[in-house]
């Protein structure tokens, strides 16, 4: 084996006299390696060229991860954007992550799920109204961030119409509740106990313009009872307003099914009546408000796919085929049923007619109840 | 007794299974990292990794994600101490004195007894859990606005032993924090408050970017300017473990930062970041020696750590024996236990044990992964404090911008971290402190709400927060320990250098 050649020496490193024993000392040990090692000259701080070069190309390359991994294909040769309005872990981040995990099946592409929560959902609903129409980035749109914020908030930074509609997926019942040891029993209990004590009895919220504040105040409403029957008082989030139901803080709370369901059946809390047109399967024996005779409390959440205006006709034929599988996979509805939600379907033009009902429901709601973010 | 020993057998047999063991290590390791990387933090991982759970038993998808969130709090402290950069918005405590007992040349200590105290933290919180959770869970069910109110004013009390230069800069940043926190929507009416139009002031100013931005990159731009004395950095590093003087003063700290850390952990909205500023402001106040706080006393990190990991702990009290989560990442856990048909709620011990019991036992194991974990690691980490600057800064600069842009993908709050890190280098060139500011951030906002809460509540009047006994006990406690001093001039020297120049 011939001996590698070597191509350095560091001479300030030898003192004169030895440089030959260093050579010698080199090729002895180069002698025993692999003859294809080139020796890579490398100055202490200075980045190699080749490394250099490399790092430029992978830097470049990566910006073309959004290309498309089936040129010329039909929709979708590329993953799709999900976007949800509020953060990870509450009802729309859920109801996203369960279709992602079945849809791509029958689309062929991915569904990629980014939560952008933000100033009541606006911030993702305006990204998505502004984005381009190809399919590629969809809401998961909800009655709060869809309906009520832009009905109850006129500088909204969208219009509630500035979508195209594409599916309803499921909608969320509401629940009127009241701890296990209250003397109301039933719905009507509750309001001869607001008209017997006015303004004594408290109600928490998570905000003035939420579904928590709007149920109870329609139900006012509805049964003739003024504004102030009641006193709100609002807290962080939902998850706390429930809380300070338990703890006797307030006397009840108008919020939607899943923080409540574990309660009611340990035997805390009584739901007095569901806001579906239908009895809960997880509250057999609690009335609906229209059987108590409240038909126009029916504020339910929902959640829906909306995609940028005018989406080409391809796309909705795409996803129209797949949802309908969709709604016949087990592991989905089971996902679902767990969430506590009912699943339903509506097509686009049902889901617009549906979208332009709620939102004017809202709008009335508001201007009468005189509820406007400002 | 008998009944929970038995229990507990029976939890550690379902953890013992090498599935479950490999998804509790998959877990904590993820945490840890996750926990290193400033500003992504366990809420946004439990959320991506929440899909690949669906197809795995419910157990070890918990098993998994607890060890992501308090495997979080483990790794938190890491950047802290190196590079002054909260990797968790607890742990922006520790890096008061973690960092500058890592300048000193003592970062391994540093990472050691806050690994250690977070293991003894944990561990106290998990054998909280077992034998007082369902107690502590009603109890904490009694803490509505006006208890939460006196403990709130409880916390500001203790900011002012927070300080350690001039009294009146640090009050003038808790004003400034107290502004900061009231930007956003308002909690009665909804009218936004200087929001000046834009859509993400409306949501307020997040908490991480401004502190990534204070602490962090505030350091950056001090030390570019400053071309600081990094020898200290590169000479070797004396012992990577905490030596014996080190222990005993940290014993006490660990002890009451376990108690204090649980305790705050249980309430709902109590949580991790006030009990760690707590645990700091107890140490700084039992301390013989207050003085050296500020400057690299390991108390300053024994507490703090110890608190935020048995506040971690203590979070699961509400979670698994209420179905209430006390802070964002239970309401995730709580979101996956419920896609996996486990129904949260007082029921759930009974309903299911051998969730309860299973990722009880979890913990325990997953604790000790993580201290097996950790200690070998501080020497890896001591190594990065050792590359050139010239390199270190621009990699910190980036992880601090991708971590700010991952909390919501919203690219405002990379710009409120620059915007803060320039604001935070000017507050130190006048002896500005940060922490006042970020405590009064913190509290302010809670401390507003329950107000409003509570006066709603008794339609306008004050009475209601001496009328109920647990608020009664908190606000006299608040008031016993702001009026104490003018009473008590026990070492009038040392208190005048502490309160330094009026």
């Amino acid at each position: 084996m011939p001996f590698a050649r070597v191509e350095s020496v560091e001479l300030g490193s030898c003192s004169p006299g030895n440089e030959e024993e260093e050579n010698k000392f080199r090729e002895v040990k180069m002698s025993g390696k692999n003859v294809q090692k080139k020796e890579r000259r490398k100055k202490a701080g200075v980045i190699n060229r080749r490394t250099a070069v490399w790092a430029i190309v992978m830097v470049l390359a990566s910006g073309f991860s959004n290309f498309p991994l089936a040129w010329g294909k039909d929709y979708p040769n590329k993953p799709i954007q999900m976007i949800t309005p509020y953060g990870p872990g509450g009802e729309s981040d859920l109801a996203a992550r369960a279709l992602a995990s079945v849809v791509p099946e029958y689309l062929g592409q991915p569904l990629i799920v980014i939560n952008r929560g933000g100033a009541g959902g606006a911030l993702a609903c305006s990204a998505v109204a502004q984005a381009k129409a190809d399919g590629y980035t969809l809401l998961l749109a909800r009655t709060g961030s869809n309906a009520i914020f832009p009905a109850l908030n006129p500088k909204a930074p969208f219009q509630y119409d500035a979508f195209t509609p594409m599916a309803l997926l499921q909608v969320d019942p509401n629940v009127m509740a009241v701890r296990a040891d209250s003397p109301y029993k039933t719905i009507q209990d509750l309001i001869q106990g607001l008209r017997a004590k006015p303004g004594q009895l408290r109600y928490s919220t998570s905000g003035p313009g939420t579904v928590l504040n709007l149920g109870v105040q329609i139900t006012f409403k509805e049964a003739g009872l003024p504004k102030t029957s009641a006193t709100m008082i609002p807290f962080d989030s939902g998850g706390k307003a429930v809380t300070a139901l338990l703890g006797g803080h307030v006397d009840f709370l108008f919020v939607n099914t899943p923080p409540v369901i574990g309660h009611v059946m340990a035997g805390k809390l009584r739901a007095l009546a569901v806001t579906t047109p239908q009895r809960l399967k997880d509250f057999p024996d609690v009335p609906t408000f229209a059987e108590v005779g409240f038909p126009k409390v029916d504020l339910v959440g929902w959640s829906a796919i909306f995609g940028p205006k005018n989406l080409p006709g391809e796309v909705m034929e795409k996803w129209e085929q797949a949802l309908q599988k969709v709604f016949k996979n087990p592991s989905w509805l089971a996902m679902v049923e767990n969430q506590h939600s009912v699943p339903t379907y509506l097509n686009p033009k049902g889901m617009k007619e549906y979208l332009d009902q709620e939102y004017q429901r809202y709008y009335v709601l508001g201007r009468e109840l005189d509820i406007l973010i400002k | 007794m008998a009944d929970i020993l038995n229990n507990l057998a029976y939890g550690f047999s379902i953890v013992m299974a090498p599935m479950n063991l490999l998804y509790c290590f998959l877990g904590v390791a993820v945490g840890t990292l996750i926990g290193v990387l400033p500003g992504l933090g366990p809420a946004a991982t439990i959320a991506l990794l929440l899909p690949s759970t669906f197809h795995i038993p419910s157990v070890s998808a918990i098993i998994m994600l607890a060890g992501i969130y308090y495997g979080g709090m483990y790794g938190g402290s890491t950047t802290s101490i190196l590079v002054n950069i909260p990797g968790e918005a607890a742990s922006v405590v520790t890096c008061l004195d973690g960092y500058q007992m890592a300048r000193k040349g003592r970062a391994g200590p540093a990472l050691g007894i806050s690994a250690l105290g977070s293991f003894i933290g944990g561990t106290f919180s998990i054998i909280g859990l077992i034998f007082l959770a369902p107690p502590l869970a009603s109890m904490a069910l009694d803490f509505g606005p006006p208890e939460y109110l006196s403990l709130m004013l409880l916390g500001l009390v203790l900011l002012t032993f927070l300080a350690s230069g001039s009294m009146v800069k640090a009050l003038v940043m808790a004003a400034f924090g107290f502004f900061l926190g009231s930007i956003g929507l308002d909690i009665v009416t909804s009218h936004a408050r200087f929001s000046f139009g834009s859509n993400t002031l409306m949501d307020g100013v997040g908490l991480i970017p401004v502190v990534m931005g204070l602490f962090g990159v505030a350091e950056v731009i001090e030390n570019i300017e400053k071309k600081p004395d990094r020898q200290v950095f590169d000479a070797k590093i004396r012992g990577l473990l905490p030596n014996r003087q080190d222990w005993r003063d940290s014993l006490g700290p660990i002890a009451r930062g376990s108690l204090i850390g649980f305790l705050l952990g249980v309430l709902p909205g109590g949580g991790v970041i006030i009990s760690s500023f707590a645990a700091y402001a107890v140490e700084k106040k039992v301390s013989r020696n207050p003085e050296n706080f500020g400057k690299g006393a390991i108390q300053g990190v024994a507490g703090p750590e110890t608190a935020n990991n048995a506040a971690t702990g203590g979070a699961f009290v509400p979670l698994l024996t209420l179905g209430i989560p006390p802070n964002p990442v239970m309401a995730l856990l709580l979101a996956a236990l419920m896609i996996h048909g486990v129904q949260p709620g007082p029921l759930l011990i009974q309903q299911a044990p051998e969730l309860f019991w299973g990722v009880v036992a979890s913990m325990y194991v997953g604790n000790i992964m993580l201290l097996v974990l950790n200690l070998p690691l501080i020497g890896l980490w001591v190594k990065i404090l050792k590359i050139p600057y010239v390199t270190l800064f621009p990699l910190i600069l980036l992880f601090c911008l991708i971590g700010a842009y991952s909390l919501n993908s919203n690219p405002y709050d990379m710009l409120t971290m620059v915007v803060f890190g320039v604001i935070g280098y000017f507050m130190r060139k006048y002896g500005y402190e940060a922490a006042p500011l970020v405590l009064a951030f913190v509290l302010g906002p809670m401390f507003e709400s329950a107000l409003r809460q509570s006066l709603l509540m008794s339609h306008g009047s004050m009475i209601i927060f001496f009328e109920r006994p647990i608020s009664a006990a908190l606000m006299g406690t608040a008031i016993l320990l702001l009026v104490l001093p003018l009473f008590m001039r026990r070492r009038p020297a040392k208190t005048l250098r502490v309160q330094g120049e009026i």
